[in-house]
């Protein structure tokens, strides 16, 4: 994401944001504090396993998720934003959620994409990519999908229609199929008239 | 065909990043970076102390079952892909990320080979050590003998001897 090239640049203020970040490794957590209280975030909460981040997410309102996608314990980072999504707390199970990942195991691609989260960064992380990403998130307005296999934001990021040779599962997926016309077609005339607007003489 | 419930929620974080002052993008990645630099020597430390620990499993294979080994290796490699790039080592993290997607093909098999092991873990000792020294073509190079490794490895092939 660039800036502009002329006029003032836009700001962004991390200085209010209540951000929550989740890393199991000590080296890790101190890399992702570093890098938000850089762009200006007040004192972050801190994690390090997805009981202590439960905790957090019951106490504080918060604006913003960093979660390691493996955890210690008996839930990783997809399990943990499953859990959050599910959880009814009130807006934090709406609270936008980005999964930081080093190496994904191939066992886990499918659990990464139906976790919730909003974006997953792999590692390294750099400054650069990381605001370029909070930025990203903090513009998108996706709605939530709530099916009995999912819950979290909208992954159809076009309007290109249900995935292909399927029907379509939402009320407003438009069948693939285009219906007869049910009046008579355009004449070139009318089509022109419609294309080429005429200067109006007084 | 089940049904499918949109809901509109109300994005909290552009609130909040909206709130007068803050900083350009220019500004928060200086910001971000010059914090960086100031934790890039515990990095190096930790790099150091995250291979002694992988060289460990290796040397004592008996310790532990073989699956135990390679889910350890693959932990602590994955470290290694998180911290090197901030320790200014952008390589020895993409070696790092070579020896995780190895580990992760021997937990899927449920294989071993000691050779591809071995050249995994020299690649990043060199890399560590010796990574100003060997220039970026040799880097480059020790990059590509460790992916054809693991691409021999997916396919089912013997790789070279170490």
């Amino acid at each position: 994401m660039s800036e502009p090239k002329s006029g003032p640049k836009p700001r962004y203020n991390l200085e209010t944001a209540k951000i929550l970040l989740v890393e199991p490794a000590a080296h890790g957590l101190e890399i992702l504090s570093q890098i938000f209280t850089g762009f200006g975030a007040k004192a972050p909460f801190r994690a390090t396993n997805a009981e202590d981040a439960k905790t957090v997410v019951k106490k504080t309102d918060l604006d913003l998720i960093v979660c390691e996608s493996q955890l210690e314990g008996d839930m990783d980072g997809y399990d943990f934003v499953n859990w959050l999504r599910h959880c009814k707390i009130e807006p934090n199970n709406f609270t936008t959620v980005m999964i930081i990942s080093g190496h994904t195991q191939k066992s886990k691609v499918e659990k990464a994409r139906d976790c919730g989260a909003n974006f997953i960064v792999a590692k390294p992380l750099t400054p650069k990519v990381m605001i370029d990403r909070v930025i990203w998130v903090a513009r998108e307005n996706r709605s939530f999908i709530e099916c009995p296999n999912y819950l979290g934001p909208d992954r159809r990021f076009h309007s290109i229609g249900p995935p292909p040779n399927t029907e379509g599962r939402r009320s407003d997926d438009l069948p693939l199929e285009v219906g007869e016309a049910v009046e008579p077609n355009l004449s070139q005339d009318d089509i022109d008239a419609m294309l080429q607007p005429k200067r109006v003489t007084r | 065909m089940s049904a499918v419930k949109k809901i509109r929620v109300k994005n909290r974080l552009a609130a909040a990043v909206r709130a007068p002052g803050g900083k350009t993008i220019a500004e928060a990645v200086a910001g971000a970076e010059a914090k960086l630099e100031d934790i890039r020597g515990d990095c190096l430390a930790s790099l150091d102390q995250i291979l002694a620990s992988m060289a460990e499993l290796i040397e004592n294979p008996d310790q532990a079952p073989r699956e135990e080994v390679a889910a350890g290796l693959y932990e602590l490699s994955n470290d290694v892909v998180g911290i090197a790039g901030v320790a200014g080592l952008g390589d020895m993290g993409k070696a790092a990320f070579s020896f995780c997607d190895l580990l992760d093909a021997f937990i899927e098999q449920g294989s071993w080979n000691a050779a591809a092991v071995e050249v995994h873990m020299n690649g990043l000792k060199l890399l560590r050590s010796m990574s100003d020294k060997i220039g970026e073509a040799g880097r480059a190079q020790i990059l590509e003998g460790l992916f054809a490794v693991v691409r021999r490895i997916k396919a089912g092939a013997a790789p070279p001897s170490a």
